[in-house]
């Protein structure tokens, strides 16, 4: 790698500081000062062939964190490693495991891993840290292993590298085969346990008591290592996870270069209107004066389809450097992928375009800048991203560009909010009796079980309920003295870990009546990204869908130079299927029953490479997606909103434009020759928006509303801009917004488990508002029962929430953000939420 | 290739000093499913011969708790064999065992023994003939024989047990042990036709040649030349459809090549060549510019190759492969033929 220049990211950043251009959407530049490290030697009494193949690695020190975690786990207690991205967390491990297989020949370790690009990864660490004695008892067992190895590897391996599915479904169920390496399993590794929360994680809690089970009729108890990018509570993750005490070792000892952290608000380009530049092109344009200095940089985005705009824009921005610009995202072949890890770690890749993706631990080596394309969503990606920047002692820089969404502009000007505030928490809940119903059913198949056995930490009184309903259902068996396992199907196969089931579609481009694979597709996302007709977009090349195939499960695409690209035109429903429980409360009434999702995608838009602009839109036919789950809705009554209403506190009804607003909708388009004020598109066969530059209820009257000077016309796409900067948001919105915040610490799940829907004028209750918190998976797992069941304490804490904040206008923290230039309605959320916690309306 | 050594084993049955005395005949009937921790066997059928008379004994676990007794009469059963022969044990009756006696805090006596599969040998000998190679399709396919009323599917087995479990009454269970034991009466039966067809494969009654060009592979596999060139004549003679007429032809003349026979293996591919066959010219162009050193014929052949080729219905990709390699060729030869007569006239 050429030794870099050392002044390079502190002179990039005093560039931009003076740039005309740049410097006034610079808001904030938050400085981290470089730290030197802190060394010591390798722990003495390492093994002396381990010890030299350590140093041939030039292994000879470590950092003080490292060593730290290998005094702890090496005295058997159970650690979890925090420290940042770059810190050799797998080193401490890794020491600890290799060295006691080489002292001890029956020893073994199953380590598992979230994604098999991570195992890949870290099954070539392995590799180069051992000796060659030990390589080929490391073994990776994963859904590529070959059928033909499976064998050898269940017999020989003293390393096991894997992942929780392949622990679920192929080792504890056939753990006989694995007796081996169960009976040796001295260590056992769970790498990046922030991402087990809420159902998911509370699935690999089950999963972890289920292997203990089985540790135990091996007469083994392993060490557990786990490690975690930065959540709030860790520790306690931990410990809930694995249910026994954990270790943190938290302090980073790695040298740092200083790290520059700026934020960047994207230029205003309509003053009137408020509206930004995008997020994506002011990425791709910093991003350009990063590459010229050959300074290496990886950007973020959120979506698979604007890492595939934003490579285009960055190699057309950057045409002499096509070769060393790439796009990396899920969807990609594992070779592909691999092909582009390596090309960032030797330097050959000068720009990456990635989704979160790379966010996880792959090692691509330190990064010299990041720029992350709009907020990730929470404070912890945004850390784990920005912590891809950062190269052993040099300089590095890390740019938040944020986008004209609501919750981007809050965090962009209170960069506090970032830099303070504790990450997000970590929350699961392993007796959630549906998961645990589950897996107690997996358990049954791997071990009888005998009157007074345990769980986990549930004793026989709280499981033997559990195999009675087994029982019943005919799946178990009991026995004079045991429960044995009856049914005909293997149990862990109906229990998907992960909410995104399916199998994934295989992308075959057609040439010379021969199919090349180039990717996949998961089956969540086969609608909107591979639906006919669409344009379907790879490392910055573009092809055309001949034909989605639903029961073969691939697509055919065949290559195009078209110029245009897609974008799908997605519409959700949710109706009530049946409703089971019904309760009155304060304000109206509180309902738990069956709903049905339905998402279908009704057509797509033809859009313009060079102009933006829409060039058609076409309908098409395609089965919906529907979600049969379980919901918990709050209806608020006529009263209420009559008081609200009175009190000038209830903005939830549309707006009614008035009777003159068809006839100034046409002047105003006339006027504008029909073109689209913000980025100049020409009208075609559907009419473009009219938009009130001043919202339509700050204005006393519809005449005054409605005035030419008031309107502009805009193209769909630039007014959904131009609406998010002035976005109003109802009370209602703000109650969906708050009750779906706090929910997840009622239930102990992740924000990403349940779903949320209001709606002012609800069909689903007689016209009615209604606010709804729904189990974001198929049939639902209780979540939303146990609301119903908390509503009163809910909705209080919701209340104290929202009245402790001392944002004076909404904030991530309480019932959300409003437009740049609108309102997030806190006022209103709060006069609802006093009506519905029976409390006096106060004006 | 354990499949080889199983071979092996059947073949040289009759020469080495194994009797047949010591071969058991395995099968087993489960509780459900095809493997995991969580299926166990209630009933292990054995047949064996002693003394020229053929016996067949079965065990039963009458209660789940009592295995360990169970497995333990098992293993003492086992002892005196030294080969176990099953239908598909090597993937489903032996791991299943293993894993009980793992279970039970035993050693698996499995681990000791030699064993012959059965299935992976069938499906060698009847590849091209029989789709279902299922125990029960070959005793009606090969075995000539069928299963009386009292036979019960093999899908209900786990069912009629559960019920006994629970009623006590063991009336159904005559079904499944008759099940049990007709599938080890066939499996010994198909063990004898097996090593009989395969010692003299033409002495069987009304010799298939489908399945004579299978065994000639297995031969040729086993480095009996002879005996395959005898199968692959005598399968030619008998006649055999299309697709594998040309098939055996090509075998049976790269066994010639290897053999050193290229004349005969010519007269096969020029056999082949009337059925348009691509790479018989293109072995025969290679016969003649190696061979018999004439640029001129191996031309020709290649010629009538690309010929072949532009009416054959293979897919674009392929025909744009050989056409490559054909027009690779054909440059060669032009190129060899150039320089020689380039030497002929100085
Ligand atoms: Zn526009
Ligand atoms: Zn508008
Ligand atoms: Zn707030």
């Amino acid at each position: 790698m050429p030794t870099k220049n050392f002044e390079q990211i502190k002179n990039i950043v005093r560039f931009w500081q003076t740039d005309p251009s740049v410097s006034p959407n610079i808001c904030g530049v938050h400085v981290t000062p470089p730290n030197p490290g802190q060394f010591v030697p390798l722990p003495e009494n390492l093994h002396s062939t381990f010890r030299n193949t350590l140093a041939a690695e030039g292994i000879e020190a470590l950092y003080q964190h490292q060593w730290d975690a290998i005094q702890i786990i090496t005295q058997c207690k159970n650690a979890i490693i925090t420290t940042g991205t770059a810190s050799g967390k797998s080193l401490c491990y890794q020491i600890p495991i290799i060295d006691n297989c080489l002292k001890d020949e029956e020893s073994t370790a199953m380590l598992l891993f979230p994604t098999k690009a991570l195992t890949q990864d870290q099954y070539r660490n392995f590799l180069r840290f051992s000796p060659p004695s030990l390589h080929s008892s490391i073994s990776i067992y994963d859904g590529d292993t070959p059928v033909s190895q499976r064998k050898k590897i269940r017999q020989s391996a003293r390393i096991l590298l894997s992942n929780p599915d392949m622990l679920h479904t192929a080792i504890l169920p056939h753990h006989p085969n694995w007796e081996k390496l169960l009976r040796g399993l001295r260590y056992f590794v769970l790498d990046e346990v922030h991402l087990y929360r809420g159902v998911f994680g509370s699935h690999i809690a089950n999963l972890i008591r289920r292997l203990k089970r089985i540790c135990r009729f091996y007469s083994t108890e392993p060490v557990f290592i786990l490690t975690s990018a930065t959540v709030a509570n860790a520790r306690e993750h931990a410990e809930n996870m694995i249910e026994e005490p954990f270790e943190q070792i938290s302090d980073s000892h790695s040298p740092k270069g200083t790290k520059y952290f700026l934020l960047y608000n994207p230029p205003i380009i309509h003053e009137e209107l408020g509206v930004r530049r995008s997020a994506l092109s002011e990425a791709v344009r910093i991003g350009g004066d990063l590459i010229v200095n050959g300074i290496q940089t990886l950007i973020f985005t959120h979506t698979r389809k604007n890492v595939e705009l934003g490579i285009k824009f960055l190699q057309s921005q950057n045409p002499e450097q096509t070769q060393e610009i790439f796009a990396y995202r899920s969807g990609y072949l594992p070779s592909e992928r691999r092909k582009i890890e390596e090309a960032l770690k030797f330097g050959k890749a000068k720009a990456v375009v990635s989704t979160n993706a790379l966010e996880l631990g792959v090692d691509i080596g330190g990064m010299e800048a990041v720029i992350i394309s709009g907020y990730p969503g929470s404070i912890a990606a945004t850390h784990q991203q920005a912590g891809r920047a950062g190269r052993k002692k040099q300089d590095s820089l890390a740019v938040l560009v944020a986008s004209s969404n609501p919750l981007d502009q809050y965090i962009i000007k209170h960069p506090e909010y970032l830099f303070e505030k504790p990450p997000e928490v970590a929350l699961i809940n392993p007796n959630n009796p549906l998961i645990l119903y589950q897996h107690i059913r997996c358990a049954v198949f791997e071990l009888p079980f005998r009157q007074n056995d345990s769980f986990g930490n549930l004793d026989w009184t709280a499981i033997h309920p559990y195999l009675k309903v087994l029982v019943l259902n005919r799946e178990v068996f009991p026995t004079s003295d045991r429960f044995i396992w009856r049914g005909d199907q293997y149990p862990s196969q109906d229990v998907s870990l992960r909410s995104t089931s399916g199998d994934s579609f295989l992308l075959h481009v057609e040439e010379d009546d021969r199919l090349t694979t180039i990717g996949e597709v998961d089956q969540a996302s086969v609608d909107w990204m591979v639906h006919p007709n669409a344009i379907y977009l790879h490392q910055g090349q573009t092809f055309f869908v001949e034909a989605l195939e639903l029961e073969k499960k691939y697509v055919r695409l065949t290559p195009f130079d078209g110029d245009y690209y897609t974008q799908p035109l997605m519409e959700q429903n949710i109706q009530i299927i049946s409703e089971e429980r019904i309760r009155s409360i304060f304000g109206g009434k509180i309902h738990f029953g069956e709903i049905e999702v339905t998402r279908q995608l009704k057509g797509f838009r033809k859009i313009s490479w060079q102009t933006r602009e829409i060039l058609a839109t076409e309908d098409l036919e395609l089965p919906p997606r529907t979600l049969r789950t379980v919901g918990y809705w709050i209806e608020m009554n006529p009263q209420s909103i009559q008081l609200l209403t009175n009190l000038n506190l209830w903005s939830g009804k549309p707006n009614n434009y008035g009777p003159n607003w068809d006839q100034q909708r046409k002047l105003a388009r006339q006027r504008d020759q029909f073109t689209c004020q913000l980025c100049g598109a020409a009208e075609k066969d559907i009419p473009h928006h009219v938009h009130h530059i001043v919202p339509f209820r700050q204005f006393p009257t519809y005449e005054l509303a409605n005035r030419l000077e008031n309107l502009i016309t805009l193209c769909p796409a630039c007014h959904h801009k131009a609406e998010s900067v002035v976005r109003i948001r109802s009370g209602l919105s703000g109650l969906r917004y708050l009750i779906s915040q706090i929910a997840p610490l009622f239930v102990l799940c992740d924000p990403g488990d349940l779903g949320s829907h209001s709606d002012p004028q609800s069909p689903m209750c007689e016209g009615n508002p209604i606010v709804m918190i729904y189990d974001n998976s198929a049939a639902g797992i209780g979540l939303s029962e146990t609301l119903f069941d908390k509503h009163e304490l809910i909705l209080a804490s919701a209340l104290e929430v929202a009245q402790d904040c001392s944002c004076l206008d909404g904030c991530p923290s309480c019932v959300g953000v409003g437009g740049e230039n609108g309102t997030a309605g806190k006022v209103e959320t709060l006069a609802i939420l006093k009506i519905l916690n029976g409390m006096p309306l106060r004006v | 290739m354990t499949f080889l050594r199983c071979l092996h084993g059947l073949v040289s049955l009759c020469r080495t000093n194994l009797s047949i005395e010591d071969f058991v005949f395995l099968d087993t009937e489960t509780s459900g499913l095809a493997g995991g921790a969580g299926t166990f066997v209630f009933l292990v059928g054995f047949g064996f011969w002693k003394n020229d008379r053929y016996f067949l004994t079965q065990i039963f676990l009458r209660e789940p708790g009592e295995e360990p007794a169970f497995l333990t009469g098992l293993e003492e059963l086992l002892t005196p064999y030294k080969v176990l022969v099953t239908y598909n044990g090597k993937s489903f009756d032996a791991p299943l065992l293993n894993n009980r006696f793992i279970l039970n805090g035993f050693q698996s006596p499995l681990k000791n023994m030699h064993h012959i599969d059965l299935l992976s040998l069938t499906r060698r000998v009847w590849r091209n003939r029989l789709d279902d190679r299922s125990l029960g399709n070959l005793e009606h396919e090969i075995l000539n024989f069928g299963r009386a009323e009292e036979e019960i599917p093999g899908w209900m087995v786990p069912q009629i047990y559960f019920e006994f479990l629970q009623t006590q009454n063991a009336t159904p269970l005559k079904g499944v042990f008759y099940h049990n034991e007709v599938d080890i009466l066939s499996l010994s039966a198909l063990f004898l036709h097996l090593a009989d067809l395969l010692r003299n494969p033409l002495a069987a009654r009304n010799p298939q040649s489908l399945d004579l060009i299978a065994i000639a592979r297995l031969y040729e596999e086993l480095g009996d030349y002879s005996g395959a060139i005898q199968l692959y004549e005598a399968s030619l003679e008998i006649g055999l459809p299309a697709h594998f007429f040309i098939q055996t032809l090509y075998r049976f003349a790269s066994l010639h090549r290897r053999t050193g026979k290229i004349e005969a293996a010519l007269t096969l591919w020029l056999k082949a060549v009337e059925y348009h066959e691509i790479d018989a010219c293109i072995e025969i162009a290679k016969f003649y510019e190696h061979h018999q050193k004439s640029c001129h014929q191996a031309l020709e052949w290649t010629e009538l190759a690309l010929g072949y080729l532009e009416q054959s219905p293979l897919p674009r990709y392929i025909k744009k492969q050989k056409r490559a390699e054909l027009e690779h060729r054909k440059e060669r030869l032009y190129q060899k033929l150039n320089r020689r007569n380039n030497q002929v006239t100085p």
